[in-house]
């Protein structure tokens, strides 16, 4: 039992305490300047629909505070401006506003620069902030910076609780996340908002979960990763080894492969076709035991100079760039081996179905009527929050096992709909097959259809799928009338997009 | 037939069979028109008492929960009594009375056909038989005329009469299999739980045996009974006194209605017969004697539409219905077109096994085999429903079962289910509901083959699942004492059962 008084006394305490430490970051003179180095970004965004690929979705708006970097840049989270057809900045203070161009973007990161079109939007007031460069350490005290509509500064005080490395949203790599506690109501629902740390930025919101009171950072590591990157000429983002690993705990396990060591090693589980892991000879079931000099744990993790213990992506995404070597040891067959891997850069492209495809269009081309499109997982995404239990299992189960099932270089082309014509008839029904020849040639990718209608000289079109009915014809001889009526009927603008 | 996949089939109808529930409910019976007597039926119709166990596939071992439930049937003749198969399914003990007869007779099950819904029982006291009559077997009723269902919906000790009238007659899927589709009839009269196995009448006969209703708030007043030609069909089956079920054709095929398409054939674009063969299951009938590719233009002598129709006793139905009329070992004769040359292939017909595992299952035990603490079982619908799983991996493998002929590789999909905690697994829970691949190099096809992985010796036993490269392994001087531990703290009196009256046909 806690006598009542003292909770009372703690309370006032942490009361006091937190005041006090409002009062230090806050300070009178201190809110204006860093004001004047932040800016409010509107955007209007407009995703492709993925269902309908000649078309784009309802336009949304999207609102967000960005940070004014050495430069004449904006920082803001990719989140902010993906698919952007209009960004606005509005100074906090006098309501002026500019058009914005976009940068760069990194979604893999999910972080982006922006400026404003006409540089003299930034007038002397407009300092650059910097980013923290020293290390965080958990219980370190952040602030989160909003802003009322006239401009009027709303801090929340936040304390740094968890430095670990998480899934970002938008690709399958993990990289370094800040995690601290704030007690903050969310203006107008602001997509990014910056978090500083005695004046300087420490991270970038990404995510935050007003229930517990927490909030995921894009953290200062990974900012000045991104910034070292843009600076150094060519953007070529963060590196990514490609490989998945599975912890080794179990003593019977460690036994049967032969681990001496005490406490070391993950089970390398799968390894991405053309990666750089793949390139230097790695291969599923072995054991990783070390990266350059660090030792990997049975967790995969391993002791950072700077954040303790880490998962090991960190070493490989953010201490490291692209083109970079890096060491793995590993054990094979119970001998330890040396795989020196030239990192490459992280580029949905390189999957045989990419885990974001954004600010481009999708990939689809019409003929007789019948939609064909190259399978992506924002094609799943259409289905929704669970599209893992709602989309078509066949297409999850080859997105998730894309590594072992899917050749190198090749891409899932597909018929998703028809469209129905008098030429489609019997067909009308068809849809989530996966075209594997027409006219007898083999389609890898979505290219692959024009040629192979192209060099057809028979009366009908064959095309082939994988699965039932196998194989239907199309009449080869009106063509292209078919297409047009087909193109008129439907509205469709162009009956092509690559 | 099984024509599309399983998931397609899953409607919202519930059994009709329930616990007894203690529900004050008024029935409005309305009077039945003079074509029948309902004294007539009284006289024949039977309540149906059932205790049931059913196992639990969570726990296999165990021999399950024990539930009461009610349901109706009629006699027919040489002693027999005809109700739902879902009325008697697991059951362990039945005991029948009739209306106005306190006294309740001990009852067995002679004959239970699972994918069609039926059952035959008979009592062996011969008394029961005294002052009773017998229904014989009308026709299919014409729409929209009268019938009259009886029964004890709800519970109730005494016979409830309802009467309706015929709305639909169609191919349905049968909610007890839970995968077979037969003709159904739709009547407006209510049929409620309880009801299920009771005659629908008309002009004295039965015309239908009340089978499931429709829950759900689109649709009120509509019940569904067995037609007469699948009653007929289950008796047919039965007079060499053994049921062998409904025989699978096997093949999936397009509707040949495409213009082009049929131009490709040689074949008049506008008049249209012939559907193509886009799928051949092996291990059904069709298997090695359809082709992809292949374009049926008759079954039997009857010419096949473009959409896969014949006419039938002059009824305009899909080319199904053939196989559907007919038994294990009977022959389908097709007309068609292969390689642009027309040819006679003859069918044998025969059960299709690779379809048992997306039908529900009743009378059998579960099998499983439980080893240090981790629990295999073969992946099936009953599975899937009491681990309520939403796995990638097993749906994916559970509905690609028939149609990617996973089955040739593995005639059981094997799955590592759950895991008994022991200091021997305490590092392995990653791998739950994962499919077994290998055990030390050897695939494994049954759960047999895991018994004989696990009887060899090894300094280890390394299990692969498939989709993953990380091993289990498991050190066999381990294995023994944790076998002991296990069994002892989880009370699991055995550690294994196989059902191998189930035939598999693999490779």
């Amino acid at each position: 039992m806690i006598p009542i008084n003292l909770i009372v006394r703690t309370w006032i305490f942490s009361a006091v305490l937190i005041y006090v430490l409002i009062l230090s970051v806050v300070h009178g003179k201190n809110i204006d300047k860093l004001k004047q180095s932040m800016v409010r970004v509107s955007v209007t965004s407009q995703s492709y629909s993925f269902v309908r690929p000649w078309e784009k979705k309802l336009p949304k708006s999207k609102r967000g505070i960005g940070v004014i970097l050495e430069g004449h840049l904006i920082l803001v989270t990719a989140g902010l401006v993906e698919n952007a057809t209009y960004v606005e900045l509005e100074k906090l203070e006098s309501g002026e506003k500019s058009p914005a161009n976009i940068i760069t973007v990194d979604y893999a990161a999910n972080l982006g620069l922006i400026a404003p079109v006409n540089e003299s939007f930034f007038d002397n007031n407009c300092k650059p902030i910097s980013t923290v460069q020293k290390k965080a350490t958990v219980g370190d005290r952040f602030s989160v910076w909003q802003f009322e509509k006239n401009g009027t500064p709303i801090v929340g005080d936040a304390t740094l609780k968890s430095v670990h490395v998480e899934g970002y949203p938008y690709s399958r790599s993990s990289l370094l996340v800040f995690e601290i506690k704030v007690l903050l109501s969310r203006l107008g629902g602001s997509y990014t908002l910056p978090v500083l740390q005695k004046g300087k930025l420490v991270g970038m919101m990404m995510r935050h979960n007003q229930g517990n009171e927490t909030m995921t950072l894009v953290p200062s590591p990974i900012i000045t990763h991104f910034m070292a990157d843009y600076n150094d000429g060519l953007y070529k983002g963060f590196p990514k080894a490609g490989f998945g690993f599975l912890k080794l705990e179990d003593p019977q396990t460690r036994r049967y492969l032969g681990i001496s060591q005490h406490d070391s090693g993950v089970y390398v589980d799968k390894v991405q076709p053309g990666s750089a892991a793949f390139e230097s000879g790695l291969k599923v079931g072995d054991v990783l035991l070390a990266i350059e000099q660090y030792d990997i744990d049975k967790f995969g993790q391993y002791e950072d100079p700077e954040y303790e213990k880490l998962l090991l992506s960190y070493l490989v995404t953010t201490r490291s760039f692209v083109g970079d070597s890096v060491e793995f040891l590993i054990l094979r067959d119970k001998k330890e081996r040396v795989l020196k891997l030239k990192l490459k850069a992280f580029n949905p492209d390189e999957y045989a179905i990419p885990p974001y495809r954004i600010d481009e269009k999708p990939k689809y081309t019409i003929v007789g009527g019948l939609v064909f499109q190259e399978l992506s997982r924002e094609y799943l995404r259409e289905w929704g929050g669970n599209w893992f239990t709602s989309a078509p299992q066949e297409f999850v189960y080859l997105d998730m096992n894309q590594w072992d099932l899917i050749p190198p270089g090749k891409k899932v082309v597909f018929l998703s709909q028809v469209l129905p014509s008098e030429g489609n008839i019997g067909y009308h029904d068809l849809r989530f097959l996966q075209v594997t020849k027409i006219n007898n040639m083999s389609i890898e990718r979505l290219e692959d259809i024009k040629k192979a209608l192209h060099k057809n000289s028979n009366p009908q079109h064959k095309i082939e799928f994988d699965d039932s009915p196998r194989v239907i014809y199309l009449d080869a001889r009106n063509f292209e009338l078919e297409n047009n009526t087909i193109q008129e009927r439907y509205g469709i603008s162009n009956l092509t997009q690559f | 037939m099984h024509l599309k996949s399983i998931s397609e089939n899953r409607l919202h109808f519930f059994p009709l069979l329930c616990l007894m529930l203690l529900l004050q409910t008024l029935l409005t019976s309305r009077v039945a028109e003079a074509e029948i007597s309902p004294d007539k039926v009284r006289k024949s119709l039977v309540r149906i008492l059932v205790t049931t166990q059913s196992p639990d596939y969570q726990t296999p071992w165990n021999s399950g929960r024990i539930g009461r439930g009610v349901g109706s049937g009629f006699i027919i003749s040489n002693s027999r009594i005809m109700t739902n198969a879902h009325v008697v399914s697991n059951a362990k003990f039945i005991h029948v009375d009739k209306d106005g007869d306190s006294k309740k007779y001990p009852a067995e099950v002679l004959f239970i056909a699972h994918d069609c819904d039926l059952a035959i029982l008979t009592v062996r006291n011969h008394d029961f038989f005294n002052d009773t009559n017998v229904l014989s077997i009308g026709e299919i009723p014409q729409m929209h005329s009268n019938v009259t269902a009886f029964g004890y919906p709800i519970g109730g000790d005494r016979m409830s009469v309802t009467r309706g009238v015929v709305s639909r007659i169609e191919f349905r899927t049968y909610s007890h299999s839970g995968l077979d589709s037969h003709l159904t009839v739709q009547i407006d009269a209510a049929i409620n739980p309880g009801n299920s196995g009771g005659p629908v009448i008309q002009n004295e006969k039965v015309i239908g045996v009340a089978f499931q209703g429709y829950s759900g708030a689109v649709a009120q007043n509509t019940g569904y009974m067995i037609p007469v030609p699948v009653i007929n069909r289950f008796l047919k089956d039965i007079e060499d006194e053994k049921y062998d079920g409904y025989v699978e054709l096997g093949i999936h095929y397009l509707n040949l209605q495409n213009p082009s398409f049929r131009q490709k054939l040689n074949f008049p674009t506008d008049t249209g017969n012939g559907v193509v063969v886009t799928e051949v299951v092996k291990a059904a009938s069709a298997g090695g004697q359809l082709k992809i590719g292949d374009v049926l233009l008759k079954i039997d002598g009857h010419s096949i539409s473009s959409d896969g129709h014949i006419v039938l006793d002059g009824e305009y139905v899909q080319l199904e219905e053939v196989v559907e009329r007919k038994f294990h070992g009977d022959k389908v004769l097709f007309l068609l077109l292969r390689e642009g040359k027309q040819i006679s292939v003859i069918v044998e017909l025969k059960g299709a096994w690779p379809y048992a595992i997306l039908a529900n299952k009743y009378n059998v035990l579960p099998e499983f085999i439980l080893i240090a603490g981790y629990l295999f079982q073969p992946l099936d619908r009953n599975f899937l429903n009491a681990y309520k799983s939403k796995n990638l991996d097993l749906n994916y493998h559970y509905s690609h079962f028939v149609k990617d002929e996973l089955y040739l590789e593995r005639p059981q999909i094997i799955v590592l289910s759950s895991i008994l905690p022991d200091p021997i697994n305490s590092y392995s829970n990653e791998f739950v509901n994962s499919i077994i691949d290998k055990i030390n190099g050897i695939k494994i096809r049954t759960l047999r083959d895991i018994a004989d992985a696990f009887s060899k010796n090894s300094e280890y036993y390394v299990l692969k699942f498939l989709n993953s490269g990380k091993p289990l392994v498991i050190e066999q001087s381990l294995v023994d004492a944790a076998q002991k531990r296990v069994k002892s703290q989880y009370n699991v009196v055995e550690d294994y059962f196989f059902n191998d009256s189930i035939k598999r046909v693999g490779n």
